[in-house]
């Protein structure tokens, strides 16, 4: 599937990386190189990927019963499709931080892959519902994640972090800590906000074909699968 | 009623308890004389705003003030409850049902109990319901 | 290949570090129209709209469905439809033809007629339309308050010199969702200290927002978010259904409030359809126009970074305020998001709606360095404030803002700050010492302020909903405090909601609580010699910039 990865980083039109202008290398010609940009045309095209994973052989996710429990329920692409986050830390990195971040805590994680929606806070809330807790944490590939808590609104949460850009591994590691410190029932102090006003035109359409990418996964039949780090 | 009613028919206007409009002052909150009901919109002026919203050639709008008048009577908290049975995924066919027969025999809310029960079809008919 | 200097030194611009993307209309990204957009069309059976834009009845999805039943005008739909989209286009800007015979004719049309109508307009020509369609008299504009560490008192201190400076409403909201209730009683404070008459609100989850209202904590709503595809409304938590009943609600506790929409999240969230980010957008304004809101905050809002990013993307962006002022909503048309790297990119962007002038032309200015601006940026903050100014006095545009000095920022600011620690200290909530009101009153922005002790605030917030605090409660805290003046405005505030004047359409309050609405200052725009202008005691406050030159002193 890297393939398709290389295909978003192409068609985001060089976002970060200076743009290496093709066409003749030589100037001694007389013919004026073509004026057309080199970015492919997608019009026709209906899909990023081509091809959308079978998860109908996978073990469906179950409710848990253990009050130990927090439930990791991560994006349809998730360590699939795509590997990295917006800002390109790797997925594998990423889940181990946050389940690193719970267990210190004394608490357990349980790794879901949630099929019904790709919008973070029902993302989110489904993996509460299914947390022994009653605490989960909804994580999207782009790497935006929610801590959710089973009886909140679903556009509510206890903790929100909107701008992917900004996150780091020892974000995603705090995240693990608070969600198991909301299930031990401790006063937690949110994880302090970070806020960067160029992150919009720097980032959100890659956000948007990432979020694409996941979303042309989605498989309500099946729900919700066990996903232990794949 | 003439637009705008807080200037030219401020002696007429009353709250939701009754209170007039006038003798809402920092005074008669010092004294405990202004509870937080009296702070409430009455049936009354809401639909003397419709018409002028009406007469504005507003019709959706002045629907609105009309569904709000029936509502101005239903308790915070049921309000909050019916907005949230509303929503996609929250409710059977049943309790949509339900919920419209509440506003119209409880409430005498008929234009809300009609968006209600048009919910309901539209529902059950694109697939949102429990 | 050898590197072009020139060639170097351009891809080194501010401009090549936004995102761009070439149109795909499968995606949706397509801003003005896609190949898959529906033909327009109309029929009516039996009093009720039985085909809309080339879809039957029984095929509606329940974005369809309301439209038809809540949204266009069944007697003047078969009518208007049949006036073709080019002559609509050309009495839109037609000077002798007024606003109100075109809002009627308008009120008869659909979502896709209305599509074809604004494709055959240009920027310049948008932009007269805004000018005359527009529904209150005078431009206005909305600031954001907010702050990262969600300090109350430094929202206090924003809202107050925000206000002073012009802004008609002021909208906060959280990085950390549950200190709702104290930013609300905050900014509510804060503004009236600025400037009598301004209106506040905090952007929470639809039912938080809805409590805060009801509790008179704020004094309008604007949260109600539609959307034009049916899997990303659902995704919204969310039907048109659902949004009209909160709409009632709202107004049934008598609230102003403002539905929000805007190209580009259709396509952000994956289900646009094919359609064209501004048919999609036409779809959402005919569902608030349906539910009977009095106006609407559009303009891509917070995904302007998608719709900024395809060709013509900010003249869609245009073109759906004026769809909003054409179904005679009030419209607040964004620029409340950052999307360009590029000053000279987003100053462009934002001369389209400040040039016509709009009933909002920001719906969002930060009013605090952008640094602290919880909407994740907007597109112009604290640090343009004399930009701002400039500009209107250069071109002689009311953008809503006026110059103000030091002395008076000072002033504000301090008053604001012990207003909030007396109520804080009268009602029993966290404490807030006098360190922290000095350092907000001469703060830029949150890096110049204390840390705040945030599980006593968290604390304190919930108690807030958990005593069943209102905004009684803080009328009494204030004049108990000694800030009677304040006291008398937040009750005025509290008043607006009995009278219901200020839930017209457009309505803000000047600084005697007089409604100034689309019903009794509608715009009456009719070319050269009418409509508002910028003359007389505004234009003198306009000059008043800071660092003019004295000539004395030369």
């Amino acid at each position: 599937m890297q393939i398709s990865e290389e295909l978003v980083r192409q068609i985001t039109n060089a976002v970060l990386s200076q743009m290496s202008h093709t066409g003749s290398s030589s100037v001694s010609g007389d013919v004026l190189p073509a004026s057309s940009s080199p970015v492919p045309s997608m019009s026709g095209r209906a899909r990023i990927n081509e091809e959308k994973t079978d998860y109908s052989g996978y073990p469906r996710a179950q409710k848990g019963t253990d009050p130990k429990e927090v439930v990791i329920g991560v994006g349809a692409a998730f360590q699939r499709e795509i590997k990295r986050t917006i800002c390109d830390i790797p997925l594998d990195e990423l889940l181990r931080n946050v389940k690193a971040g719970i267990e210190e805590e004394g608490m357990i994680p349980r790794v879901v892959k949630i099929l019904d929606t790709s919008d973070v806070c029902f993302m989110a809330l489904e993996a509460a519902k299914l947390s022994g807790s009653g605490i989960g944490v909804g994580i999207q590939s782009k790497g935006t994640t929610v801590i959710h808590q089973k009886d909140l609104y679903p556009l509510s949460n206890l903790e929100l972090f909107p701008q992917a850009p900004l996150m780091t591994l020892e974000t995603y590691r705090q995240i693990g800590q608070n969600a198991a410190k909301y299930v031990k029932g401790e006063q937690v102090v949110p994880i302090p906000c970070t806020n960067d006003p160029m992150c919009r035109p720097k980032y959100q359409v890659k956000a948007a074909l990432m979020h694409i990418a996941e979303t042309e996964q989605l498989d309500p039949e099946v729900g919700a699968v066990e996903w232990e780090g794949r | 009623m003439r637009y705008p009613l807080a200037e030219n028919e401020k002696e007429s206007i009353t709250s939701k308890t009754g209170k007039k409009f006038t003798d809402i002052t920092l005074d008669e909150v010092m004294k405990d004389h202004v509870a937080p009901d009296d702070i409430k919109i009455s049936r009354e002026i809401l639909r003397a705003q419709g018409q002028v919203a009406l007469e504005a050639d507003n019709q959706p709008m002045e629907k609105n003030f009309e569904r709000a008048a029936e509502l101005v009577d239903v308790p915070d908290d049921v309000i909050l409850k019916m907005y949230d049975k509303l929503r996609p995924n929250r409710s059977t066919k049943l309790e949509l049902v339900m919920m419209a027969q509440e506003l119209l025999e409880k409430y005498n809310a008929k234009n809300c109990a009609r968006l209600v029960m048009e919910a309901a079809e539209v529902y059950e008919k694109r697939g949102i319901l429990l | 290949m050898k590197r072009s200097k020139r060639i170097e030194t351009l891809d080194a611009r501010p401009v090549n570090l936004d995102g761009y993307i070439n149109e795909w209309p499968e995606m949706g990204f397509a801003a003005m129209s896609s190949p898959y957009d529906p033909e327009p069309s109309v029929r009516v059976e039996g009093g009720r709209i039985v085909e809309l834009d080339g879809k039957y009845r029984e095929d509606f999805d329940f974005i369809d469905q309301f439209i038809a039943d809540y949204a266009i005008n069944i007697e003047r739909a078969e009518k208007s439809m049949s006036i073709s989209s080019l002559d609509i286009a050309r009495m839109i800007v037609d000077i002798n033809v007024s606003r109100k015979e075109i809002l009627e004719l308008i009120s008869g049309i659909t979502p896709a007629k209305m599509t074809e109508v604004m494709n055959h307009l240009n920027v310049v020509e948008l932009m007269m339309g805004m000018q005359k369609i527009r529904a209150r008299r005078t431009p206005g504009n909305q600031a954001h308050i907010t702050n990262l560490k969600d300090d109350p008192v430094q929202i206090a201190a924003d809202a107050a010199e925000g206000a002073l400076r012009g802004f008609a409403e002021e909208e906060t909201t959280m990085g950390v969702a549950r200190y709702a209730p104290l930013s609300a009683m905050a900014l509510l404070i804060g503004s009236q200290v600025g400037r009598p008459g301004v209106l506040t609100q905090c952007s929470a989850e639809e039912a938080t927002e809805l409590e805060l209202g009801i509790r008179g904590l704020t004094t309008y709503a604007e949260t109600l978010s539609v959307y034009g595809t049916e899997k990303v409304f659902i995704d919204g938590d969310d039907t048109p259904y659902s949004k009209a009943f909160l709409n009632s609600a709202y107004a049934s506790r008598g609230l102003k409030v403002r539905f929000t929409s805007g190209s580009g999240s259709e396509v952000l969230m994956g289900s646009s359809e094919k359609k064209s980010m501004l048919y999609l957008e036409c779809r959402c304004l005919f569902v608030t126009k349906g539910a009977g809101s009095q106006g609407i905050q559009n303009g891509s809002v917070s995904c302007i970074g998608v719709t900024g990013s395809v060709p013509a993307g900010i003249r869609e962006v245009l073109a759906e305020n004026l769809v909003a002022a054409l179904l005679g909503l009030e419209c607040a048309s964004s620029n409340d998001q950052s999307f360009s790297n590029s000053d000279m990119r987003r100053t462009a962007r934002t001369m389209l709606e400040f040039l016509p002038g709009t009933d909002f032309i920001f719906s969002g200015y930060a009013a605090e360095p952008n640094y602290d601006n919880m909407f994740a940026g907007s597109n112009f903050d604290a640090e343009d404030f004399d930009d701002y100014n400039v500009l209107q006095r250069d071109m002689q545009v009311d953008g809503g803002l006026r110059p103000v000095t030091e002395e008076q920022v000072i002033h504000v600011r301090n008053k604001a700050a012990r207003a909030v620690q007396a109520v804080f200290r009268n009602l029993g909530l966290s404490p807030v010492s006098d360190e922290q009101v000095e350092a907000v009153t001469y703060a830029h922005g949150s890096k110049d302020t204390l840390p705040r002790d945030v599980t006593a605030d968290l604390a304190a917030a919930e108690d807030v909903l958990k005593r069943g605090i209102t905004g009684i409660d803080v009328v009494k805290a204030l004049a108990e405090t000694g800030f009677e003046d304040v006291a008398a405005s937040v009750l005025n505030m509290l008043k607006q909601r009995v009278a219901g004047d200020y839930m017209q359409t457009a309505a803000i309050l000047d600084r005697d609580f007089h409604v100034l609405s689309g019903v009794n200052t509608p715009n009456d725009y009719m070319g050269p010699g009418t409509g508002y202008r910028v003359d007389g005691e505004r234009w003198e406050e306009i000059k008043q910039i800071p660092h003019i030159i004295n000539p004395k002193d030369i």
